[in-house]
């Protein structure tokens, strides 16, 4: 695509934030003067202002997903590449089975493709439990064992890990990176077809400037109710969205630091990351790497690419609330901390812009909130209408109930209106299809915009509190993904989330005194507060009967899972079968017990 | 901000390895933070102040 398109895509798509933003300002502005304008009125339009430019920004992207249609796949020449390729496998006290059962079946599906001697596979492990240090060393031979001896595949653990996750590719690249073409960057829970790893290659290959080539992964594996409305969500959103994003990104596209490929030399060549001067959370490691490489990539000329039509790249995601705001704890600190990068010299406007679109999807929490203390606060500072201005004549003040409705509808609009149009989109071009049909598409879309609109006052709530941690110097540290995590117990929930009933109950006290008038708009972001942990609880439970029955949040990969999902699932279940040897039984760390402690 | 010089590999010590392959990659480190110039405003009045 040519560069006037991008810039021309750009400046539509920021002018349509900037004009809702504007009419959201001008029905707020109507509405708030039927009773006197005041200072904190003011400061109401400009926090609604911004929180309605960031929602439209967002439907935005779904827009141009939308209206630019199905993009063509990207063919590469069918030669077979010449490169060589490192599969790197980053592990951190994770269930050591699991993840290698990932490795022993893309190693297969790689081999069924014929071009499997040119990717060899290392698992770099950064574990410090000595306990699944233990396991890992014993499943490693199992996975030998199973693929055969022939197949390169390299197990490396750190003493120490600086640097983390980016230390921990870092420190491949500068013991063995001079070896291998191109490097694809995975996470202990991604899984990638044979075919698809070809492909990456092929695309690599047959553009010389591309540094970095990332796919859209789907969530698989989701068990609970929570867990598969965000996976319903990944597979059947998500690649709209992605489209969209894919002609605004230009060169500077997106890393989301796994199920990506790199050509060696351009990482190494601009990824080198420092130490920020300063304590966590705003200064040493960089704990969001991912977007500052994608940055650094972009800096050094080379183009950085997210091809959303690439299939059979996985991951898996949390399954309860309490797991989702842990990652989204982690994810603030990383996302705030780019403020310390934003000004680095010589970066490219758009990752500058990308920089501040991950800190605005923290901080439009805090802004939210900020928007409904002003709005309870404003009625009790209000002042005594003047009836009677000019002596003689009584004016009454205009009740501008219209443009309140206008507002809420807009803004729910600008929510679940992209939902609305990516299922009449799917109806008319048969998409649906591939995930039960439209009667179950529209099923699936309704449970979960009810869904996401109740839990959302309670994420707004764990996002503020995110960000007020991170402002206030709270280092989140580097916690071990949770992806085993299953049933949040009501007692868990509670230990999570009994703040947020409070500051529910608080809310929901202050309206009826300032603001009753105001209390049934209240009640629509308090009440679910005030079940936070029965909703946080309730939504961990499995819901396999739901699908089963009803074919609730069904998604292509469950309808027709990848033969790489098959076989791993295979492999894991033989190899806890036969395992031959006892190994510790007691939970890995990083269960759910863990997480509510963390929460706390 | 500590840099490390193009082609210089931090030492390594790692726990346990199966045979990684040795073929080091420089990786330099890259330059995110602005250095502080407050001096670029101060040395030429300093220079001009200074005794010939």
């Amino acid at each position: 695509m040519g560069f006037h398109m991008v810039t021309l895509r750009r400046s539509l798509s920021v002018s349509f934030a900037i004009v809702m933003a504007a009419i959201a300002s001008f029905l707020a502005v109507g509405f708030y003067y039927s009773d006197g304008l005041q200072w904190l009125d003011l400061v109401r339009v400009a926090l609604l202002a911004v929180t309605t430019a960031w929602l439209a920004w967002g439907a935005g992207l779904a827009l141009n997903g939308l209206l630019a249609g199905r993009q063509r796949a990207i063919r590469a020449p069918p030669i077979p590449s010449a490169a060589t390729t490192a599969v790197l496998v980053p592990v951190y006290n994770e269930d050591p089975a699991k993840t290698f059962s990932h490795v022993a079946a893309m190693v297969k599906s790689l081999y069924r493709t014929g071009a499997g001697g040119r990717f060899h596979f290392a698992i770099l492990s950064d574990t410090n439990d000595p306990r699944i240090a233990a396991q890992e060393a014993f499943w490693f031979a199992r996975l030998k064992q199973e693929v055969g001896e022939k197949h390169r595949i390299y197990y490396r653990r750190r003493e120490t890990n600086p640097g983390k996750k980016a230390g921990n590719i870092a420190d491949f690249i500068r013991t063995s990176g001079a070896l291998y073409d191109y490097l694809i960057i995975l996470d202990a829970d991604s899984l990638m077809e044979g075919a698809t790893m070809v492909e990456m290659v092929r695309r690599m290959d047959a553009d010389p400037e591309l540094g970095l080539l990332q796919t859209l992964p789907k969530v698989i594996r989701a068990r609970s109710f929570f867990g598969r409305a965000i996976q319903f969500s990944a597979s059947y959103y998500s690649p709209v969205f992605a489209r969209g994003l894919a002609l605004l990104q230009g060169r500077e596209g997106p890393f989301w630091g796994h199920n990506a490929i790199t050509r060696t030399r351009a990482f190494a060549q601009s990824c080198g990351l420092p130490v920020l001067p300063g304590k966590p959370p705003f200064g040493g490691h960089i704990l969001s790497h991912d977007y500052v490489e994608a940055a650094l990539l972009a800096r050094n000329g080379w183009k950085v690419r997210i091809d959303p039509d690439l299939r059979g790249s996985f991951e898996e995601g949390p399954d309860n609330v309490v797991d989702y705001a842990k990652r989204d704890r982690r994810w603030c600190q990383g996302n705030l901390q780019h403020g310390r990068i934003i000004a680095a010299p010589e970066l490219k406007p758009w990752s500058r812009f990308v920089f501040l679109q991950g800190i605005m999807a923290y901080v439009a929490a805090p802004l939210w909130a900020l928007f409904l203390i002003a709005s309870i606060a404003a009625p009790a500072m209000q002042v005594i209408p003047d009836y009677f201005p000019v002596p003689g004549l009584p004016v009454f003040p205009r009740v501008e109930q219209a443009n309140a409705l206008a507002l809420l509808t807009g803004v729910v609009g600008l929510l679940i209106g992209p939902k609305i149009l990516v299922l009449i989109d799917g109806a008319i071009s048969g998409r649906n299809r591939r995930f039960g049909g439209t009667l179950r598409c529209f099923l699936s879309a309704v449970v979960e915009i009810a869904l996401t609109s109740v839990l959302a006052p309670i994420m707004m709530l764990f996002q503020t509190r995110a960000v007020l941690q991170v402002l206030a110097g709270a280092d989140a540290g580097w916690p071990a993904a949770n992806r085993e995590a299953g049933r949040v117990r009501l007692g868990e929930a509670w230990a999570a989330s009994w703040w947020i009933v409070a500051i529910g109950s608080l809310t929901i006290g202050a309206a009826y005194r300032l603001a009753p008038g105001f209390l049934p708009y209240i009640m629509l972001v308090a009440g679910p507060q005030l079940f936070a942990p029965v909703l946080i609880s309730a939504t961990s439970l499995a819901s396999h009967w739901l699908y089963r029955h009803l074919g609730l949040f069904a998604t292509t990969e469950e309808l027709a899972p990848s033969r790489v999902m098959r076989q791993q699932e295979d492999i894991l279940s033989r190899w806890r079968r036969n395992q031959g040897v006892e190994l510790p039984t007691e939970p890995l760390p990083g269960a759910a017990s863990a997480e509510t402690e963390k929460l706390r | 901000m500590m840099r490390v010089p193009e082609g210089q590999t931090r030492s390594r010590h790692p726990v346990e390895e199966s045979g990684l392959p040795a073929a080091p990659m420089a990786m330099p480190e890259q330059m995110l933070v602005r250095q502080r110039v407050r001096s670029l405003f101060l040395r030429p009045l300093i220079e001009w102040f200074a005794p010939r």
